[in-house]
């Protein structure tokens, strides 16, 4: 395989790096707010998208390129889009506002000052390790892949099985649950 | 790092206004290609004076495509008063963008190398003065090791402008040709990965997309190893931008228009415009995949060159697009459109089970790569072999009810009588 | 731990796994013979099971350790579990129809096969949960447990509540996921490793260097454990509890109310082992504490104020897992039975799992207007219509009170006995007073059974296998309690493995003689 002669690196845009950075967790905030504030199902699901694909942008400066791309696969294209399909072919009105009451607001509002307090509580008292280390910088994409692949198939043979099982058991439950619901509306 | 930014730069300002230039030849193309199976002629007045400019004669009418977009351009933008505004605006946008993000990964011209160092001009912003010592880069938007992944990953957001498109129009023909072409890119994308799968895995486990062309150029072409599997790729492609027969999303006998009947001027054009970059987009994956990228058969062209090489390979890539584009504007032309059940059918009980078969036999081939009887025509025979199994047990396998009964005309509320 | 010696250790899963396959293309059969089968295929898959773990357990030399503590619990209660639910699938009317020659077979619509598969499908989730020796693989155990519930309680009954609270059930269920898994994600930051042994290791490298855990895996495992409070159905994620088990049929609720309880309190006891030894932080212990204090007070004070028996075990069963938090306080133990948290919370599970389905079983037996009997007017007289249903229902109050001589009293003294050495005094007093409150409602139930006018309305549903299985818990609740002292050195022996690291062999500590002295 041809390999790309890279001896020089030249850094010229060391100040773009952090400014991406503040961008995509830009997008990311704005959007997940959005998911929270909107009263619209189909608009949330565009604020998801959006909040997905700002993480999916972190993979990828943090140059886990294959996790990006199944993050972008998984969630933005079959999740997300499963569920909006879902809420559009079942809503009686998929046209409908979700309407939160006031206490609705308060409880989730306390809940969530909650994490935030707990989780800031926990990440500033903690020492993160930092530098290449840290963000790991130094693997090539092919082999990261190859490495996902042996480590799925040898330390975490028993997981990905479960995991296969558990999807067959939500496959059979969604189309079993489904059948006996179309027949009862008929009859 | 340096020198591959640039050429980057480079690749995609080339890439995109030669292509969305030749998008507007293309729809002129295709109503070349209409009118030639219709029997008709075709576009063929109009010129370039536009009734303005002194030019005369009628230049084999290829003023029609530049007319179709100033028509376009200058057409009333109107938005419906009850649409939801804000989605209503982003979904033209949300169409085209993934289609072109696409272009990052595919190698349009193989290598480029700078032989000597060379000084950026000083004048240059944050560049100027610096030296770029002689490297070898990739002539690629962008060369990350994972192409074909990214390509499906961007692919699975397809989907989104259509339906964000249909919900936004707040009309039910466009949210029921949203949630058709949501069904529908679902369930080709499941083939279509499968595709790549086994690709994948019979390259020797390669991802990167310039890998698949380096297999192809040191051998053979994958559509020769695996033809079924390229023409189940070729219609996942096809039902991926919604092309006929696999355009239910805008069925206009049943749907007015589908998920864009309440867009006007630019912002439909841009939905049509999504259509046709996906179309390259789609063939750019299957020239990568199956058709050798910029490779040329029979001769043995060096893999590193100057800049006439790179040209030479962006126009053979370009040439394989064009031969795949015109075969997607003459089967949309041929064929008539599915009906929705039948589209279904056809991914779910033909194209992924055989998909799947084939996955199975390629990767039990690849398991004993190393055996004495290894060839990869084996590869072909799985293929051939599937089609054949196909053709034997299909006739065999359970039906499923009857998807529509057909009423006789008397007694029925057609009937003319009663 | 290699990959061989993993797949070792599932073949029990494995073989539940493949009876539920069985019972999967079974239940598919154009013939109602064959179709009826599926129970006994369960049946025998979880006998086969059973088999295996015995074996595995004469092979290591006899040592019971946590992971086959567990599996051979599911096993045994399993089985009773599955005589209480044998009949759910004739209740339905669909079911009845199609079997009866009235509506024509249609893949689609025969349960039994698909009602039976995932009945296996949790109970290997939880037989997964034992095994677990990482985040990524306990994670999935515990979700495999919960979602064939989800599709039980809303199909196993022909009522609009029973889909009701199937959907409540899931979206609870899957917010509760979530929040974990964001804690799981936590750990994982803090320590970079999804292995329990390895996640032990790092966390005793911060002890070393900074004399305390990193605040950032406290958190996650604080996170965790409040999400796998909905499994256990502690405070705060109590609420569902009440509506759930009355929604679903009987049966259903039998097997909630132990199966996806005994999977979050392994995975409590594994999560706890990620502690080094020794070491609780002590927003960890409040936590608990707290958390146990409010789920025992908030079963019990709302079990008094219910009319429906159904509901009262639901807040009965929520209150009991609130006595048995007070054991996860004192997890780190000493090789003493008295002493030993896990050992309490394994041999409680058991008594309770008894008690509660002997309850739920006598419940399921009994028809009130065409529906299972359900409330207080329902079982009232009970001893005159059917008395020996009655007495099962007294035995099983008594065990859940927590009377002697009935293993519900053992298990209360193991659990408490080890709270006191641990020093949470006070917490102990909580739990006492929570008891007497609960005999209110508990002596409720058994008067009503006893003391109550019969309106004769109450018949027994048809088949032998429901009044059969409470009985067979009934009775086992009481000779257990009588001669608990080997399910108590098992429990022991089982809670002398501290943490979910399953590759720890250590050698069974003392002979029951201490056991015997304790009580």
């Amino acid at each position: 395989m041809l390999l790309l002669a890279d001896q020089t690196v030249v850094e010229p845009f060391g100040a773009v790096k952090p400014l991406l950075f503040y961008a995509l967790a830009a997008v990311i905030v704005l959007s997940a707010w959005g998911i929270v504030l909107s009263q619209n199902i189909v608009r949330m699901a565009v604020y998801l998208l959006l909040t997905l694909a700002g993480v999916a942008g972190f993979y990828f400066m943090l140059h886990a390129e294959f996790l990006a791309a199944v993050q972008l696969i998984v969630y933005a294209g079959g999740t997300l889009i499963l569920i909006v399909f879902g809420v559009m072919l079942t809503s009686k009105n998929p046209f409908m506002q979700l309407k939160t009451a006031l206490w609705e607001r308060f409880v989730g509002v306390l809940i969530g000052l909650v994490i935030f307090g707990l989780l800031l509580f926990g990440l500033v008292h903690t020492a993160l390790p930092t530098g290449a280390a840290a963000t790991g910088e130094s693997g090539g994409g092919h082999y990261q892949v190859a490495a996902i692949g042996r480590a799925l198939l040898s330390d975490y043979l028993v997981p990905f099985e479960v995991a296969a099982v558990l999807l067959l058991v939500v496959m059979i439950g969604a189309a079993f649950m489904a059948r006996r619901s179309a027949k009862q509306g008929n009859g | 790092m340096l020198p591959q930014f640039i050429v980057s730069v480079i690749t995609i300002l080339v890439v995109i206004h030669v292509i969305l230039l030749s998008c507007s030849y293309l729809i002129f193309l295709e109503r070349k290609v209409a009118a030639w199976t219709q029997d008709r002629i075709g576009p063929n007045r109009t010129n370039f004076s536009f009734g303005l400019l002194p030019f005369k004669g009628k230049h084999f009418g290829l003023g029609q495509a530049l007319a179709d977009g100033i028509k376009l351009f200058f057409k009333e933008d109107y938005t419906p008063p009850q649409v939801d505004r804000v989605l209503f605006i982003l979904a033209p946008i949300i169409v085209v963008i993934p289609a072109l993000l696409s272009w990052a990964v595919i190698p349009w011209g193989g290598y480029y190398l700078f032989d000597q160092a060379f000084t950026v001009p000083a004048w240059l912003p944050l560049l100027g003065g610096v030296v770029v010592s002689p490297t070898i880069v990739n002539v690629t938007a962008a060369p990350i090791n994972i192409g074909v992944v990214y390509i499906l990953a961007i692919g699975s957001t397809a989907v989104y402008g259509v339906v964000v498109g249909g919900y936004a129009s707040n009309n039910k023909y466009s949210f029921l040709g949203g949630l058709r072409a949501t069904a529908q890119m679902l369930s080709y994308e499941i083939p279509m990965a499968l595709c790549v799968l086994v690709v994948i895995l019979t390259s020797h486990g390669a991802l990167g997309a310039d890998q698949f062309v380096h297999q192809q150029a040191n051998g053979v072409w994958n559509i020769f190893y695996q033809p079924l599997l390229a023409i189940i790729f070729f219609a996942c492609v096809l039902a991926e931008c919604n092309r006929a027969p696999f355009d239910l999303a805008e069925a206009e006998q049943e749907l007015v228009g589908g998920y864009h009947t309440e867009y006007s001027s630019m912002k439909w054009a841009l939905f049509f415009l999504g259509e046709y970059i996906h179309m390259i987009t789609g063939a750019g994956f299957f020239t990568l995949l199956f058709l050798g990228g910029w490779d040329l058969p029979i001769i043995q062209e060096p893999l590193i060159g100057g800049l006439g090489l790179v040209l030479l390979k962006f126009i053979v890539f370009a040439s394989k697009i064009l031969v795949l584009l015109f075969v997607m504007m003459w089967i949309r032309w041929t064929l008539p459109r599915f009906r929705f059940d039948q589209l279904m059918r056809l991914a779910w009980r033909a194209l992924i089970p055989l998909a799947l078969l084939i996955l199975l036999a390629s990767g039990f081939l690849v398991f004993k790569q190393h055996a004495k009887w290894f060839s990869p025509w084996l590869y072909t025979a799985v293929n051939i072999g599937a089609i054949v199994l196909a053709a034997v047990i299909g006739p065999f396998l359970p039906q499923g009810p009857p998807m529509n009964r057909k009423v006789g005309l008397a007694g029925s509320r057609f009937s003319p009588v009663v | 731990m290699n990959m061989a010696e993993k797949i070792a250790g599932v073949w029990p899963e494995i073989a539940l796994l493949l009876g539920a396959a069985l019972c999967l293309l079974v239940g598919l059969a154009r013939s109602v013979a064959i179709r009826r089968f599926t129970g006994w295929i369960a049946a025998a898959s979880l006998l086969v099971a059973g088999w295996i773990v015995a074996a595995q357990v004469c092979n290591a030399g006899g040592v019971i350790g946590l992971t086959p503590y567990i599996k051979l619990a599911v096993v045994a209660v399993g089985l009773i579990l599955l005589m209480v639910a044998a009949a759910v699938p004739v209740q339905l009317k669909m079911t009845r129809d199609i079997e009866a020659g009235r509506e024509p077979f249609e893949p689609g619509l025969v349960i039994r096969g698909e009602f039976f598969a995932f009945f296996l499908f949790s109970l290997t989730g939880v037989m997964l949960t034992a095994d677990a020796s990482d985040l990524v693989w306990l994670f999935l155990a515990l979700e495999l447990t919960s979602l064939p519930t989800y599709v039980m309680v809303a199909t196993s009954r022909d009522r609009v509540e029973a889909q009701e609270s199937g959907v409540k059930y899931f979206f609870l269920g899957a917010m509760a996921a979530a929040v974990f898994l964001y804690g799981f994600a936590l750990i994982y930051g803090a320590t970079g490793q999804t292995s329990f042994s390895l996640i032990v290791d790092a966390a005793n490298q911060q002890i070393a260097a900074q004399g305390r855990i990193s605040p950032l895996l406290t958190t996650g495992i604080v996170l965790s454990l409040l999400g796998v409070a909905f499994k256990i159905a502690a405070v705060p994620m109590h609420f569902y509890a009440a509506d759930v088990y009355q929604g679903a049929t009987t049966a259903v609720t039998a097997f909630l109310a132990f199966v996806p309880k005994t999977a979050g309190f392994v995975a409590l006891i594994a999560l706890l082992g990620l502690l080094p030894d020794g070491y609780v932080p002590p927003a960890i212990t409040w936590l608990l504490w707290i958390m146990a204090a409010l789920t025992m007070t908030v079963g019990n004070v709302l079990g008094l104020m219910q009319s429906n028996v159904k509901r009262v075990l639901a807040y009965s069963s929520i209150a009991h897992s609130g006595y048995m938090l007070v054991g996860l306080l004192a997890l780190h133990g000493s090789g003493d039975a008295l002493g030993n948290g896990t050992a309490a919370i394994l041999f409680y599970l058991v008594a309770y799992g008894l008690a509660t389905i002997g309850a739920f079983a006598v419940l399921g037996s009994l028809q009130a207007r065409g529906e299972e009997a359900e409330t207080f007017d329902d079982i009232s007289g009970l001893v005159r219509t059917h008395p020996v249903l009655a007495g099962v229902m007294l035995l099983s109050v008594l065990s859940l009170l927590g009377l002697p001589p009935m293993i519900g009293f053992l298990g209360k003294i193991y659990l408490f006995g080890s709270a006191i050495q641990h020093g949470f005094v006070g917490l102990v007093v909580i739990a006492v007073l929570n008891s007497a409150v609960s005999a209110v409602y508990y002596l409720r139930i058994a008067s009503a059974c006893f003391f109550g006018d019969s309106e004769g309305h109450t018949v027994s549903t048809p088949g032998i296998s429901r009044p059969l299985a409470a009985g067979i818990a009934a009775v086992a609740a009481l000779i257990l309690g009588f001669a608990g002292g080997r399910l108590v050195s098992t429990a022991r022996d089982a809670g002398g493995f501290p943490t979910g690291r399953n590759d720890v062999v250590t050698t069974p500590s003392q002979p029951p003689a201490a056991t015997t002295a304790s009580r």
